[in-house]
């Protein structure tokens, strides 16, 4: 099972899902200003011209890779717990 | 989601109040975003200019629509992850 898999199930713990979706809603809302912040430039249509959205996806990704590989090497280290090895 | 484990009525509620919580983070980033890029700081007046108006209108529409993207990024991210493991 993978480590999103996992992290997203909670293995099966009510609270933890709970507090699983908690850090999951404050990352979204982190990864949202931030890629506006960087991205949008331009305030004079209402849409995002094509830059601004290829910038956004571009940094969506990137910063949802990067939040990906840091929890899997907070639980390594922190936890002791490598997620990637772990049996499912 | 069909994998979510029973919650109990008050983990229920917990569930509902995060999705409000969440959701109030989310505007309260989107305000303070576009204060930042819209209004003017000299603060000579207490009315919106026209151009101040216009541009938060904007700039929230096109906050959201970041949003959106993420939405559909995580979806997809999501989806992907969610796949058996080809072996």
């Amino acid at each position: 099972m993978s480590m999103f898999q996992q992290g997203m199930m909670g293995g099966q713990d009510p609270q933890a899902v709970i507090n699983n979706m908690r850090q999951f809603g404050t990352m979204f809302n982190i990864v949202t200003e931030e890629c506006f912040q960087r991205c949008v430039y331009s305030l004079t249509d209402s849409s995002l011209k094509n830059d601004e959205s290829k910038c956004a996806d571009d940094c969506i990704s990137k910063n949802f890779n990067a939040s990906n590989r840091t929890m899997i090497m907070f639980m390594k280290e922190k936890l002791g717990q490598d997620p990637l090895t772990q049996p499912g | 989601m069909a994998f979510t484990p029973r919650l109990s009525s008050s983990q229920q509620k917990q569930m509902e109040q995060l999705e409000l919580d969440v959701m109030q983070d989310m505007y309260n980033r989107l305000s303070e975003a576009c204060r930042n890029k819209c209004i003017s700081k000299s603060y000579d007046e207490g009315e919106l200019s026209k151009a101040e108006s216009v541009c938060l209108d904007r700039c929230a529409a096109k906050y959201l629509e970041v949003y959106e993207r993420v939405g559909k990024k995580l979806t997809a991210m999501y989806t992907a992850q969610m796949q058996p493991p080809e072996k």
